[in-house]
């Protein structure tokens, strides 16, 4: 295979350059997380031995959302519930469970990018929450952000009901 | 420059991934990873980012494998796929691309790559700099060559390209980056 062919093109003016390039190329290639390709092989596996483990789009998002879940579920436990799905592919928002359920992912095969799907549970929260989530959703899923804010509705929340 | 992966074990290996085979795709996805990270983290500047799109883009490889038929095209078939995903994941979340940073940089130099001294990573940093003001396009070639390590025969297919183009391209900005960096580039090179 033909990753690379020095001899394709070379100016000795510039072989500084294309020196200092191939080292960067190589130290980023080198910043590649330990165990990347071994999560990357595993969700994507091919054959049936690993569908069952394609439950996440990814670890990273995943872990993204967990961080976010445990800040969520101190909103659920002051009475903001929330359901929050990672539905990859089909992009179809899923009804909340229950006011306490928080669903991670569907049992679905990746075709596209994952989508995170925010709905709220609360219906007496519900006004305050849909525009953060929809604003979130929209501007790129950015979930601490969204966490910190969804706790100041929840506390305010809080606050109005006397809860 | 690397360890290489010749095209008939290429092939033996997504052979063996197609049937289902795991050591196999196991094979080819842990010697991709680190090319199309390397290479999605330079487009994106986003590290995060990046860690996505390569489990993305196996992702979508694999449930497609099946009909996979642009044999001898597999970088083109993994790079198209990623890059497209890159697109539309910074259409979506309409992130900004940024050049790798001064901090990442230090990291560089007292993690990955011990004998990168101070001055190596002070003449990076001003490649970075020199290369933050070259087009997205010259960008993007000298990434697919030199991360990516994709030969510019590959990169014309997928750029879509004449190979005249893209060595042009290159030639003309690596040539940009030698003047961009100044003369200290070249003297800095024999300490």
């Amino acid at each position: 295979m033909d990753f690379h062919n020095p001899s394709e093109d070379h100016d000795p003016r510039f072989a500084h350059i294309d020196d200092l390039l191939r080292l960067d190329g190589e130290l980023t290639r080198a910043q590649v997380p330990a165990d990347l390709a071994h999560r990357a092989a595993m969700a994507s596996m091919p054959g049936g031995a690993a569908d069952s483990m394609r439950l996440e789009p990814s670890a990273t998002r995943r872990g993204r959302s967990q961080a976010w879940m445990g800040r969520l579920a101190m909103a659920a436990a002051i009475g903001l519930a929330c359901v929050v799905v990672l539905r990859p592919g089909t992009q179809q928002p899923v009804a909340p469970v229950d006011n306490n359920t928080i669903v991670f992912a569907e049992h679905e095969p990746i075709e596209d990018t994952a989508v995170c799907f925010l709905e709220c549970a609360n219906t007496q929260a519900e006004e305050q929450v849909s525009p953060l989530i929809d604003t979130y959703t929209r501007a790129g899923e950015n979930f601490d952000v969204l966490s910190m804010e969804m706790l100041q509705v929840a506390a305010a929340f809080d606050a109005e009901s006397g809860l | 420059m690397s360890d290489s992966l010749d095209k008939s074990t290429l092939e033996r290996l997504l052979a063996g991934a197609i049937r289902g085979d795991e050591p196999s795709w196991r094979e080819i996805v842990e010697h991709f990873t680190p090319r199309l990270y390397g290479y999605l983290r330079k487009q994106s500047g986003d590290p995060e980012l990046a860690e996505e799109i390569v489990q993305l883009t196996f992702c979508t490889m694999a449930t497609k494998l099946d009909s996979y038929t642009e044999v001898g095209r597999f970088e083109h078939w993994l790079y198209r796929i990623a890059k497209n995903k890159l697109r539309d994941e910074k259409r979506r979340q309409k992130r900004h691309a940024l050049p790798v940073d001064a901090p990442t940089l230090t990291a560089l130099a007292g993690s990955s790559v011990d004998d990168t001294d101070e001055r190596t990573a002070d003449r990076l940093q001003r490649l970075h700099g020199a290369m933050s003001k070259l087009t997205e396009a010259d960008q993007r070639v000298l990434h697919l060559y030199f991360v990516a390590d994709l030969s510019f025969k590959q990169i014309a297919a997928l750029l879509d390209q004449p190979l005249g183009t893209v060595l042009a391209r290159k030639h003309r900005a690596v040539q940009k980056l030698a003047e961009l960096m100044g003369p200290d580039a070249e003297t800095e090179e024999s300490p």
